[in-house]
């Protein structure tokens, strides 16, 4: 069940209404807790359970650790409560991409077996969900938060607007406000719904519209298209990811703000960053945060260590990231290129000359861009041998063949999505403050138009967002 | 970085804000709904042809099949249907040097779109 679906409208008005409707603040969160099952299972009912599985798991864990008063016991829960999330994803996603590298390496070096690949089916969201359970179960472990009850972290694990693709929303954040029955301002509402009429726009319009005439059919054949076709497209693709992704989570933000409750910021025009490190703080916010408390600081000692511990920790850490993208060596690149040029940032930042005049700002934005792009080269590509091809040809702009083939309208939405880093920061902010006070016919009437306005440019049918197989 | 950064629903105070907000958004939504369902038939009777085809939806399709007839009728679907026709020719249009190439394309005797 996509959002920019009428499926998935009539969903949530239904669920919209039963859940204001309900009398108590339990009722109104089991209510959501089986809209959610609802909306997973219109996907693949197997897999709820194991979405269930999971948050049963995270809770026991959890109340497990709070209740033990030795530090080796709690520690020994710790470990063992992130083991099992690490080996539920790790079976869904790399179980074959492993089997396959082992099964290679073999027959490299003579001893060629049949492994059982089990062309296992990914469950969608199974990242999103299993890093926020491995968050619970750190925090409730540092002391960073009480352990919650059973229905609110089957709640927390299972809401349907983050549940397959973020925002990453940490029990901190989410658990304190199913406390209490939330409460609608006009504020919230008005913003909730211009971020999903934003959402909307981004996804149906510009991301799809640059995949399926463009984007798409070059990446497919990267040979047979001209330089000029392959550096548009890989902005083009720039720009699809960006609309799509970013569309998500503002959807996501405005429908949990229609029930009541508030997820945090995940993207905030990432294409103006002056260098990755900014970027990274733009860019999938909550994933980059997770990393950097859970991964780099948690578990590799952050610059705890000195600075070639601190390189080191950068590069691992932008190398698993990658690798969480999904098993493919083209992911590992992605992240390998993202840590490298991280940590000589670092390094220059660290050990390079201090009286060097600063580089302008406008330079700084368009280098950054540009290491960006390259990622997504790699991102994008089915192989490694594809981006490769890909990077030649624009590498060798008078060797392949000549012609462009993306039209005026694919230029313009290209332009477009990257102007839209230019506006003013808070651009949606104050559109929000004057729309709050306008009464609800108008709003409804403004809301419908816009709709309409979207719906007739949109590209006919709608594919499945990018981070929904991640 | 600042609260309101993070959570970006979380806007400046306003006195509008301490009043309930539960009826003007039903409201809200109710009127966009009824709104598109009178000017946007089209993409209801789209939805229900994307339906898995079975009893119910077959006798669904022959009812979003009239309200959409309906709508048409009257003229709702007029203004969606205007936007729609100057997307596509926003979407069909070419450099000038790729017209030459779709002309050439089209009167290339080996072609096997060619009558």
């Amino acid at each position: 069940m996509l959002f920019p679906t009428l499926t998935f409208g009539v969903f949530f008005l239904i669920t919209f209404a039963a859940v204001w409707s309900a009398r108590s603040n339990e009722w109104r969160k089991i209510l959501l807790l089986v809209a959610s099952w609802v909306f997973y299972g219109a996907w693949d009912w197997r897999f709820v359970p194991l979405l269930v599985f999971s948050a049963l798991m995270n809770w026991a864990v959890a109340q497990g650790i709070a209740s033990e008063r030795f530090i080796d016991r709690r520690k020994a829960l710790l470990l063992c409560g992130v083991a099992i999330n690490l080996v539920i994803l790790g079976f869904f996603k790399y179980f074959d991409f492993f089997t396959e590298q082992v099964g290679a390496t073999l027959a490299a070096i003579g001893f060629e077996r049949d492994l059982p690949v089990l062309r296992v089916i990914l469950p969608i969201g199974i990242s999103f969900f299993t890093f926020q359970g491995i968050s619970y179960v750190v925090d409730v472990y540092r002391g960073r938060v009480v352990p919650a009850r059973l229905l609110d972290i089957l709640l927390l694990m299972s809401f349907f607007p983050h549940l397959v693709a973020g925002p990453i929303v940490r029990a901190a954040d989410l658990v304190p406000q199913f406390q209490t029955r939330p409460k609608l301002d006009r504020s919230m509402v008005s913003m909730a719904l211009l971020l999903i009429v934003w959402g909307l726009f981004k996804k149906t319009v510009i991301a799809s519209e640059l995949a399926v005439t463009f984007v798409d059919p070059v990446f497919a054949d990267p040979a047979s298209h001209s330089a000029l076709d392959l550096v548009f497209a890989a902005y083009g693709y720039a720009v699809q990811i960006y609309c799509d992704f970013s569309a998500y989570t503002d959807m996501a933000i405005g429908l949990a703000a229609l029930l009541g409750y508030r997820f945090p910021r995940n993207f905030n025009q990432p294409y103006r960053a002056q260098s990755l490190q900014e970027f990274w703080r733009r860019w999938h916010m909550t994933l980059s945060q997770w990393l950097r408390d859970y991964l780099y600081i948690e578990a590799l000692g952050g610059s705890r260590f000195g600075k070639l511990a601190t390189y080191r920790n950068l590069m691992l850490t932008m190398l698993l990231g990658g690798l969480w993208h999904g098993a493919n060596w083209t992911f590992v690149i992605w992240g390998g290129l993202h840590g490298g040029v991280l940590a000589a940032e670092r390094l220059w930042a660290d050990v390079g000359p201090k009286r060097w005049p600063p580089l302008p700002a406008w330079v700084k934005v368009i280098a950054t861009f540009h290491v960006v792009v390259l990622g997504w080269i790699f991102f994008r590509a089915a192989s490694f041998a594809d981006a490769m091809t890909y990077l030649g040809g624009v590498a060798h702009p008078f060797a392949g063949p000549a012609g462009f083939t993306a039209s005026p309208l694919i230029v313009l939405l290209i332009g477009f999505g990257l102007a839209m880093h230019a506006a003013p920061e808070h651009w949606m902010t104050d559109v929000a403050v004057r729309v709050r006070r306008f009464p609800a016919p108008l709003m409804g009437v403004g809301l419908a138009t816009l709709i309409l306005v979207i719906d007739a440019m949109r590209f006919e049918g709608v594919a499945p967002f990018i981070y929904y197989r991640f | 970085m600042s609260a309101a950064l993070e959570f970006p629903v979380d806007l400046p105070d306003d006195p509008i804000d301490r009043a309930p907000a539960l009826g003007w958004t039903a409201i809200t939504l109710g009127i966009a709904t009824l709104s598109l369902a009178l000017t946007n038939a089209f993409s209801i009777e789209s939805w229900g042809a994307d339906l898995p085809p079975s009893a119910t939806v077959a006798r669904l399709m022959d009812e979003t099949g009239h309200w959409r007839a309906t709508m048409d009728r009257i003229g709702l679907g007029a203004p969606r249907e205007t936007m729609h026709h100057s997307w596509k020719s926003l979407e069909e249009a070419r450099w000038p040097d790729q017209q030459g190439a779709a002309s050439a394309a089209r009167d290339d005797p080996d072609n096997g779109l060619q009558g």
